[in-house]
């Protein structure tokens, strides 16, 4: 040990009256009991976020480095002690609170009956396979898809708040995609698997779900489609989000675009490797552009519009209803 | 949606095996309802159709129907719906984090295939502390609901404290969804009030969490304009909008605007965490309560009841303890987010799962309440006198008993309102009652009261009270929210 880690040890060692009460204090205000129960027994059978704090206590009872383990557990995060989950590191705390916290947890101690049986949360989660009805499997909180297609809102990552993240059939791609629902537009695109919805589940809940998988497309940035001559490359229409309709289980994402009502569907062609939008409009004479960054024009392609230079432009009789073919490279893993 | 999805015209045959835990209350007994096997059901918001059709939408974003013991999925992928109603013309909306959804079953195969956004038209980041509760609909078509305050959150979607914040339009309001779909911000100041109901009236009530600035639990009469004392939703308020940090405001000053909750609930005593209460619609097939609302504890397994009454125009009253569960209890299984009264006058209860929701108990699901007809005795409602209270009871007490102040613990107090997260009960005192005197009916007691303050709870524990059959009361205490003197 260190001679400075030793002294700051030492310092933290000394008895501060009234500490265990600003311990507790800080237990709330600093936001440790978003994942953290004081003394709970450790139930192999149900997900915690994070381990009871007197369970962490009783572990480290007897180490004589317990007490720098929860020290730096909390400056520097923490993770494969307890269960799968993570604890980031707790840079809000200051050097005075994570050693009031560190040294008020070493002195926790589990109650009769709520024994260190950790390790049984190593187990495999149950599997839960719902009635057919469900169209789902849900592996604990691990969301697979199965023979249809699976549209689920929730915090994504990379994505605003309001995402919306679809997972298809290998019947129809096998792909998953994000799309956001504040942009009206794809985000991006993974493979390998679907959700993990530990976190928007369990505990408190509303974290974002994990995605499972490689995420191996993402879209350009900002929303494509330009109505009329006077158009902005750089700034977005007005984009307001409708909701969407299921067609035989794949969402049919529904917009308006400076108040003219649009609909976007996408298909993905897992033998060509193909990702294709169809949209509709309803009444729209002017011309209609889909946006293509400069950098990746060639890719594109529609029958339903022509080429320019930055931009596909619809042909005028296919406003009501066209497609554009978006490039899609899968780099495979080495 | 039925030519790619033959399986889910089935349905779930799990019957409504309904099971009486305990009789040991003989006018109410708690049952379990039967749920479909293996789905975490942790009820969010329940409602019936005009048809008898119970829908059903938990945390987990499914919306179930089920009738006649029959249970099959409605809709699937919601975050996080808190609110769920049916509306005048069988509209199914939900209240999901990002929006007010209409689930719509075009091909009437059961199951909705259009989610139409209704409204999106407040601000959202990616916290986990984001609730969007609900959901009523009045008269005229209006959906209700409120917005709970945010948590700060690290970028990756981990929380980071435990404050409440209103730092994007409209945290911490109630609002109004215009049947064209127009967003209103309606009362400000609420921190996490989850869940919404109305009166027979008409009127809307929240009820806030204890936390920051909200002492004890409490039910709020939400009116236009109203700030109910989170000053961090004031950033909002054209009053206040870009003058800096709300919170900062003098308490002084906060404490003019702030309407004060018609009823406290006290913590630990009563609740810790409200759900959404809900008004007996049922004219009295669910016993001596018509009008009056109830409510569950997300923390505990309790409901509680409130009974109202007008004040120089305001709302104030008392709420009591109903059905609790525990081992001394009468068989509610867990905290309780969402009740509903079924088209059987049973009350139907949403219990919530795992998690902070409930500190880790078990026992997601429904339960319900069921009226056996023998009117309970209880004490019906508290009414506010000039010169102290008049105690109506469900029953008449026993002519023969003599009564005594004796037999009346009052006591008053009040919460401390600040920035702080909670509060301990302030100034509590004991409070002489001078006079107690029975009705000639013998249903109600009038107790005369030297001093009655404004701003106070009074908490009533009686004893030694029996019925006619020489019964005692069911519940012996209450806790009558006194804001308003009568003039």
């Amino acid at each position: 040990m260190r001679p400075a880690i030793f002294i700051l040890l030492f310092s933290l060692l000394q008895p501060v009256l009234g500490e265990t009460q600003r311990a507790e204090q800080l237990y709330t205000s600093q936001g440790c009991a978003a994942c953290h129960q004081i003394n709970q027994p450790v139930d192999p059978n149900k997900v915690m976020v994070g381990p009871p704090l007197a369970a962490v206590g009783s572990r480290y009872a007897d180490d004589p480095k317990g007490l720098e383990t929860i020290l730096t557990s909390l400056r520097q995060g923490g993770g494969g002690k307890w269960g799968q989950n993570e604890m980031p590191p707790q840079s809000h705390l200051t050097k005075e609170h994570s050693g009031q916290l560190a040294r008020w947890i070493f002195t926790l101690r589990q109650e009769d009956g709520a024994g260190d049986n950790n390790k049984a949360t190593q187990d495999p989660p149950k599997t839960v396979t719902h009635s057919p009805l469900i169209g789902e499997k849900r592996l604990g909180t691990v969301v697979q898809v199965t023979d249809t297609p699976l549209v689920y809102r929730t915090y994504l990552p990379g994505v605003s708040a309001r995402a919306i993240a679809v997972g298809l059939p290998a019947k129809m791609g096998g792909i998953s995609y994000a799309f956001s629902a504040a942009g009206c537009r794809l985000l991006y695109v993974w493979r390998g698997g679907f959700l993990d919805m530990e976190k928007a589940w369990t505990g408190h809940g509303g974290w974002y779900a994990g995605i499972i998988g490689e995420r191996f497309y993402h879209a350009p940035a900002g929303f494509p489609l330009r109505i009329g001559n006077a158009f902005d490359r750089e700034e977005n229409p007005q984009l307001e989000f409708k909701g969407y309709r299921l067609v035989e289980g794949q969402p049919r994402f529904l917009y308006e675009v400076d108040g003219r009502p649009v609909s976007q569907e996408m298909r993905y062609d897992a033998s060509s490797k193909t990702l294709t939008l169809h949209f509709t409009t309803s009444n729209i004479t002017e011309p209609i552009r889909f946006l293509v960054p400069s950098d990746r024009q060639t890719g594109y392609a529609s029958k339903d519009a022509e080429r320019h230079p930055g931009h596909l432009l619809v042909h005028p009789d296919k406003n009501s209803r066209f497609s554009i073919q978006v490039p899609i490279q899968i780099r495979l893993q080495p | 949606m039925s030519r790619m999805f033959p399986s889910l015209t089935a349905v779930f045959l799990s019957a409504l095996l309904s099971s009486p835990l305990t009789q040991a209350n003989p006018s109410y007994r708690v049952e379990n309802v039967a749920v479909p096997e293996g789905v975490v059901m942790e009820v969010s918001g329940m409602d019936y159709s005009a048809d008898g059709v119970l829908y059903l939408c938990t945390r987990r974003g499914d919306v179930w129907t089920q009738k006649d013991g029959q249970w099959r999925r409605f809709a699937q992928g919601l975050h996080e719906p808190m609110g769920l109603c049916i509306g005048s013309k069988g509209q199914v909306f939900v209240s999901q984090r990002p929006e007010i959804t209409q689930l719509i079953d075009e091909d009437g195969d059961g199951v909705a295939d259009l989610y139409q956004t209704i409204t999106d038209g407040f601000s959202m980041i990616a916290s986990f502390h984001q609730y969007t509760y609900g959901l009523v609909q009045d008269a005229k078509g209006d959906l209700w609901g409120t917005l709970s305050g945010t948590g700060k959150t690290r970028p990756d979607g981990r929380p980071a404290g435990a404050k409440a914040f209103a730092l994007e339009p409209y945290r911490m309001w109630s609002f109004k969804v215009s049947p064209k779909g127009e967003f209103v911000p309606w009362s400000s100041g609420l921190r996490s009030a989850n869940g919404i109901g109305m009166n027979l009236e008409g009127g809307l009530f929240a009820a806030d969490n204890q936390g920051e600035w909200v002492g004890t639990s409490m039910l709020h009469h939400l009116e236009q304009g109203d700030f109910h004392g989170h000053p961090e939703a004031l950033r909002w308020d054209d009053r206040f909008k870009g003058k800096g940090d709300p919170a900062k405001l003098p308490i002084e000053q906060l404490e003019k605007i702030r309407k004060m909750p018609a009823v406290f609930l006290p913590h630990g005593e009563l609740s810790n965490s409200p759900g959404a209460p809900v008004c007996d619609t049922t004219a009295g097939k669910f016993g001596p309560f018509a009008g009056q609302l109830f409510i569950g504890d997300v923390v505990h397994p309790v409901v509680m009841r409130i009974a109202l009454e007008k004040v120089n125009g305001e709302y104030q009253g008392a709420c009591f303890p109903f059905i609790k569960g525990g081992s001394q209890g009468e068989g509610l299984k867990a905290g309780i987010n969402r009740l509903v009264f079924a088209p059987d006058n049973s009350l139907l209860i949403g219990s919530v799962g795992e998690g902070n929701w409930n500190r880790g108990r078990p026992g997601t699901g429904l339960q319900r309440v069921v009226y056996s007809g023998e009117v309970p005795f209880e004490i019906h409602h508290i009414e506010l006198q000039k010169n102290g209270f008049k105690l109506h009871f469900t029953k008449a007490l026993d002519a023969d008993q003599m009564l005594s102040s004796d037999q009346v613990a009052l006591s008053s107090y009040h919460y401390a309102y600040h920035a702080a997260y909670g509060s301990p009960k302030m100034e509590l005192k004991t409070i002489a009652v001078s006079g107690v005197e029975r009705s000639a009916d013998g249903k109600s007691v009038t107790l005369d009261v030297a001093e009655l303050e404004a701003g106070k709870i009074y908490q009533f524990s009686l004893k030694g009270i029996a019925d006619r059959s020489g019964k005692a009361l069911r519940n012996a205490s209450a806790y009558y929210t006194l804001n308003e003197l009568i003039k």
